[in-house]
């Protein structure tokens, strides 16, 4: 059964930061976001640090600019009592289209 | 539980000689050293990987099983194992890169990028940011706002 979704006021702040960057790549995020929400516990890797609580959700948007891929990191907890997963922070790496790092 | 400096105390002594051999490296860079010297201190810094985040998982584990507190010295002491890690990163990558161009194989060139990836993943969002968030009472705010303030920031753009 899927999840609800809420965002936290740092997470909000995150995102802002991605959708000034470029809005498309934000609502690619968002898109992300509404799939993890399907189906967390599958999805996320196991909580570590930097918090040991709150699970990890990770992917790559492509092509976020002309130069850029983006590496993002969900960080979300459970809300307790509730059907809804709530999203703490968003991490995010712009790695060079021509850095070893990149997408495969 | 015991601090997980004490618990793994090796690490910092591991990091230290990896980061000098990864300097060394670079001073040594001119006289062509093979391929294989590369594999070895690729292998050394997984290992040294490795080490951190097994001591990541028993810290992380601990607290999820509430037989130890969240304390910050400890997620402090685990940002400076990968800070610390990290850094000859960039370097090594390259030298990967250019081995692979010449046509060599590099032995866990996918594991190392990989991990490089992650420490890099983990250490994007300020630790201080993320520990106050146990703090944070909020019932924060519901998707569909979230994506109708996205909306009007591309219609206002246009």
């Amino acid at each position: 059964m899927p999840y609800g979704v809420v965002w936290k006021p740092a997470a909000e702040e995150d995102f802002e930061a991605i959708a000034a960057l470029n809005p498309i790549a934000a609502s690619q995020v968002l898109d992300r976001i509404d799939r993890l929400a399907d189906d967390p516990v599958v999805l996320a890797r196991q909580p570590s640090f930097p918090h040991p609580l709150f699970p990890k959700y990770q992917f790559w948007i492509e092509d976020v600019d002309d130069q850029h891929h983006l590496y993002v990191t969900v960080l979300f907890s459970y809300v307790q009592g509730k059907q809804d997963i709530a999203i703490e922070f968003i991490g995010r790496q712009l790695v060079p289209k021509d850095s070893p790092l990149g997408p495969s | 539980m015991p601090g997980i400096s004490s618990t793994f105390p090796v690490i910092d002594g591991q990091l230290g000689l990896y980061e000098a051999q990864a300097e060394a490296w670079k001073a040594d860079h001119d006289r062509a050293m093979s391929c294989l010297d590369l594999e070895a201190l690729l292998g050394f810094g997984l290992h040294i990987y490795r080490s951190i985040r097994k001591a990541d998982d028993a810290w992380s584990e601990a607290v999820r099983r509430l037989s130890a507190p969240l304390r910050l010295e400890e997620a402090e002491q685990l940002s400076r194992w990968y800070t610390w890690w990290i850094k000859p990163c960039e370097a090594l990558l390259s030298e990967i890169r250019e081995f692979q161009s010449e046509g060599y194989e590099v032995k866990e060139a996918a594991e190392f990028r990989e991990a490089c990836l992650h420490v890099r993943s983990v250490l994007s969002i300020p630790l201080d940011r993320i520990l106050g968030a146990a703090n944070d009472t909020s019932a924060g705010k519901p998707m569909s706002e979230v994506r109708d303030a996205l909306r009007r920031r591309v219609e206002a753009s246009r």
